[in-house]
């Protein structure tokens, strides 16, 4: 019994430490000059943003030094529009990406060169052309 | 009339008195007190004494808590690093974000 009580005691202050950890917010000041170069395109809204949403940015800056120039661009000009999508819609996002992973790399690569290719002609073609939206980046 | 009671004179009237009990009720009082004697025994909590089965399923149940609460706090965890890495995918990927968010 007395096992049984220290094995509970163990179990909430687990659960209790996990919980208490998102609950650290983190202004943009105390972010590392890493983290803040990742998540510069967020540096006005950070002080405002909820600790798990912090917290979920820090963990996409923690790749950031690994990937190439152009994905790095790629993130930054994209990290605005996605932070203010809702959760739903990044669910759905993540859904979406998860079932084209699966197609046949041929396939995917095909299908990417049709998008390409419909981008480039609404680029070329609508007032859009001169007003870069960061989705299509 | 003042009576000076101490712990002998007591005694002496409580053991008069118990003489003069019926034998059933004396056994009676007799059991409740090895009841209350056994409650009381070191080792022993609550108004139910543990037996071993009781102490099994006690432990059993205890795991089984703790695993599944590890296991929630696991997947949760899990969930948070797939979503991440579908994330950072999804932002850096030759696709545009509106591919997949439409």
């Amino acid at each position: 019994m007395r096992l049984s009580r220290r094995l509970i005691s163990f179990a909430l202050a687990a659960l209790l430490a996990g919980a208490a950890l998102p609950a650290l917010a983190k202004s943009w000041a105390e972010l590392t000059p890493g983290q803040q170069e990742a998540l510069s395109p967020l540096s006005s809204e950070w002080d405002a943003l909820p600790p798990k949403k912090q917290r979920y940015y820090l963990d996409l800056a923690r790749s950031y030094p690994s990937l190439t120039p152009e994905k790095k661009q790629r993130m930054h000009d994209r990290l605005a529009y996605w932070s203010k999508l809702t959760p739903e819609q990044r669910e759905e996002a993540r859904r979406k990406y998860r079932a084209f992973k699966k197609v046949p790399p041929a396939t995917r690569e095909e299908v990417k060169k049709m998008v390409k290719e419909q981008e480039a002609q609404k680029a070329a073609s609508g007032p859009a052309a001169t007003q870069p939206d960061p989705s299509k980046h | 009339m003042n009576t000076y009671l101490n712990t002998n004179t007591i005694r002496e009237l409580l053991n008069r008195s118990v003489a003069q009990l019926e034998p059933k009720t004396l056994a009676g009082l007799s059991a409740a007190r090895e009841q209350a004697l056994l409650r009381h025994a070191p080792g022993k909590t609550g108004l139910h004494p543990m037996t071993p089965r009781r102490r099994m399923v006690a432990a059993f149940a205890t795991v089984l808590v703790t695993v599944s609460l590890f296991g929630g706090i696991a997947y949760y965890w899990e969930q948070a690093q797939d979503n991440s890495e579908a994330d950072l995918a999804i932002l850096t990927d030759d696709m545009p974000v509106d591919v997949f968010v439409n």
